[in-house]
């Protein structure tokens, strides 16, 4: 960190004496688990160990964290291809999610769906989706489902500023609005869709904007602040909650990696970048999740530096844990590929096989 | 002629179809700085207004190609990833592909959409894994599945200068696929099929990737039946006779494609041969398909239902014998 503090810390730092410290030192802890996570799995990746590609979170860890800090347990979320931060913040078990991406029978989806498919819906997650704003109208569904019910169920839809782009999720903010939907709708905005600048793919000033066309509340908010991703996100949740209505909340943040775990051997990137070299440099310096977030509890006098220390040891080993089971689990039998397709297996010769 | 990468060619075929049509240009997701490897070059050659990098709004960008076409243009779509096609299926199906008929022939809606790299095998998953083209085939879409450098580059060409939309499909898994290549631009007309190698105990039809998983069957099984390959390249509009000239030949025929079993591309054939040549085969008309499932990510699983040279040789095996 440089010595001068940023804007980002010095509002943090107004923000914390609001706070217990349990729940400072658990986001602090969750986003560090993330980061960790990702560190490993882009090891992983890059040691040839996973089946597939990983498009990794860093960089935004503190809009999952803040958001479903910001939820109660029986709320829910939809994710996108970059989902392993939201599907860790929700409560997803650890060891299973790097089993998962790992292709291993001991993984969420028993190795099946990998990096972009995780789910696990006794925690209300609706699951990661590969195809950009897919997951954004299955959680209006389940908003309206909670309707039906006469629960006071909510719904977060997180999504990309690529994603603001396509007609499904236009689709969806209409309906939501139209039918009275408890959704809350959580773009990360973090700059670019793959290689496309949000600042030429999306028209108008800001994605919040697009809100007002559909009759309900949007706001612009800095995804690098835990808290106040926390606080903007809680009133928008018990807002939709109350009024049973859909709400939009942008955040402002930065993937600090690729699009993907591949884009490092695109060579020619390097003489074209998309974006610009010092970008991410200076978004660590100045507006790190987790660098201004320690450094405010620390300057505020929260935990000592050495309480902050430990729990990065202490992630590390978990994390470091999680490795290990993923490696050493198994993967499924071959024969399993088929298992699964339909709900009843008893018909004959369904599904076909690829030879008979 | 030089030794080139399928890839590179599919580079060096944008560059071609650009230069020759002044009314095309190409859109897509991440096309100027070439995410998927395939665009390189272009936008500094042809510039912005020619190739356009798309917001993510597959329908929407689809149905804009569409309708600079009824206006007289000669788009080239394409799609980063291989399911792509199913966002953009109502501009495809219902629109593009429907209107020179409905309009009794007052349109020509000439677009060439290329389908993308990501796929099987590679842990791509259930919702990057697909072959659309058996369902596009189905609602009479023209189709061609390159296998080889020097195949995609003359199918392409001839893809952009149709006058009808045509999905030209890159299997990931021969992209690194090498040929001797013209320099120069050369078409190979659609519904051409290529004897990829001559036989005269079994022929065996495969498509796209599962090309080269024949030709290592045949090398493999030399010893034991002599085997025929044919690749059809094209898929709609088919070319029934070469494939129908060897099963004459040989008696005996299995045919191959990666996408799935039912109402698959194979299966397809498979009716035609047995239509055709029924009284020229000494046994049944074997398939080897995918298995009717969603591609798995973990690699044992994922191996379970593509099809794969094993068996290929056991389906060859099972006719000869």
């Amino acid at each position: 960190m440089s010595h001068e503090k940023s804007e980002q810390t010095e509002t943090l730092l107004s923000q914390v004496p609001e706070y217990e410290e349990e729940t400072l030192l658990e986001m602090y802890q969750q986003m560090q688990e993330i980061r960790e996570f990702e560190q490993k799995t882009s090891e992983l990746t890059e040691a040839g160990e996973l089946p597939g590609a990983v498009h990794l979170y860093l960089g935004q860890e503190a809009i999952a964290v803040g958001t479903c800090l910001a939820l109660g347990e029986d709320d829910f979320i939809g994710s996108t291809h970059r989902g392993h931060g939201h599907v860790l913040a929700k409560g997803g078990d650890i060891d299973r999610m790097m089993a998962e991406i790992a292709g291993r029978e001991t993984g969420l989806n028993r190795g099946r769906g990998g990096s972009m498919h995780m789910v696990d819906f006794s925690l209300g997650i609706f699951g990661c989706n590969a195809i950009v704003g897919g997951s954004v109208p299955h959680v209006a569904g389940g908003a309206l489902s909670a309707k039906l019910d006469g629960d006071d169920r909510v719904g977060v839809s997180f999504f990309g500023d690529g994603a603001s782009n396509e007609g499904v999720v236009h689709e969806t903010m209409n309906m939501a609005s139209v039918w009275d939907l408890p959704v809350v709708f959580l773009c990360e905005n973090n700059k670019y869709a793959v290689s496309t600048p949000e600042e030429y793919a999306v028209a108008g000033d800001q994605i919040s904007d697009r809100a007002d066309g559909y009759g309900f509340s949007g706001k612009t908010i800095n995804g690098q602040n835990v808290l106040t991703v926390f606080e903007e996100v809680k009133e928008a949740v018990e807002s939709a909650r109350e009024d049973s209505r859909p709400q939009l909340v942008e955040c402002k943040t930065l993937r600090y990696s690729g699009h993907f775990s591949g884009e490092k051997q695109l060579a020619w990137l390097e003489d074209r970048p998309y974006r610009p070299d010092d970008e991410v440099a200076t978004w660590k310096e100045r507006r790190d999740p987790i660098g201004s977030f320690r450094e405010a509890l620390v300057e505020g006098d929260v935990v000592p530096e050495a309480r902050l220390d430990e729990i990065d040891e202490e992630v590390a080993a978990e994390i470091e844990s999680a490795a290990e089971f993923a490696m050493e689990s198994d993967y499924p039998p071959a024969e399993k590929a088929v298992e699964n397709v339909y709900a009843d297996q008893d018909y004959p010769n369904l599904p076909a096989s690829k030879y008979r | 002629m030089a030794d080139k990468s399928y890839i590179a060619t599919i580079i060096e075929g944008y560059h071609e179809a650009m230069a020759e049509f002044d009314d095309s240009f190409l859109i897509g997701e991440d096309i100027r700085h070439a995410l998927m490897g395939t665009t390189r070059d272009l936008v500094e050659e042809f510039g912005e207004e020619r190739v356009l990098d798309s917001p993510i709004s597959e329908q929407g960008f689809h149905g804009l190609a569409v309708g600079a076409a009824m206006d007289g243009k000669r788009p080239i779509i394409e799609y980063q990833i291989n399911t792509m096609s199913y966002l953009g299926m109502d501009q495809l199906v219902n629109n593009a592909q429907k209107l020179r008929h409905m309009t009794d022939g007052q349109v020509s809606i000439p677009i060439t959409i290329t389908v993308n790299t990501a796929g099987a095998p590679g842990g791509s998953a259930q919702q990057h894994s697909d072959n659309a083209y058996p369902s596009l085939l189905n609602y009479g879409v023209k189709t061609v599945v390159p296998s080889t450098a020097y195949d995609q580059k003359g199918l392409f060409l001839s893809a952009v200068a149709e006058d009808d939309p045509v999905m030209v499909f890159w299997p990931s898994s021969v992209l690194g696929q090498r040929s001797e290549v013209p320099d120069e631009p050369y078409r190979i007309p659609l519904g051409e099929a290529d004897v990829k190698r001559e036989g005269e105990d079994v022929t065996v039809v495969a498509i796209g990737e599962t090309v080269p998983m024949a030709l290592s069957a045949a090398e493999e099984l030399s010893d034991e039946a002599d085997i025929e390959v044919v690749d059809p390249r094209s898929l709609l509009p088919l070319d029934e006779e070469t494939i129908f000239e060897s099963v004459r030949k040989t008696n005996r025929v299995v045919v191959v494609d990666s996408t799935n079993r039912t109402c698959g591309t194979a299966g397809d054939i498979a009716a035609r041969i047995a239509n055709h040549n029924f009284w020229d085969l000494d046994a049944p008309v074997k398939r080897v398909t995918r298995a009717d499932a969603p591609v798995s990510y973990s690699p044992p699983e994922e191996q379970y239902i593509l099809p794969d040279e094993e068996t290929i040789i056991r389906a060859v095996r099972d006719i000869v014998m």
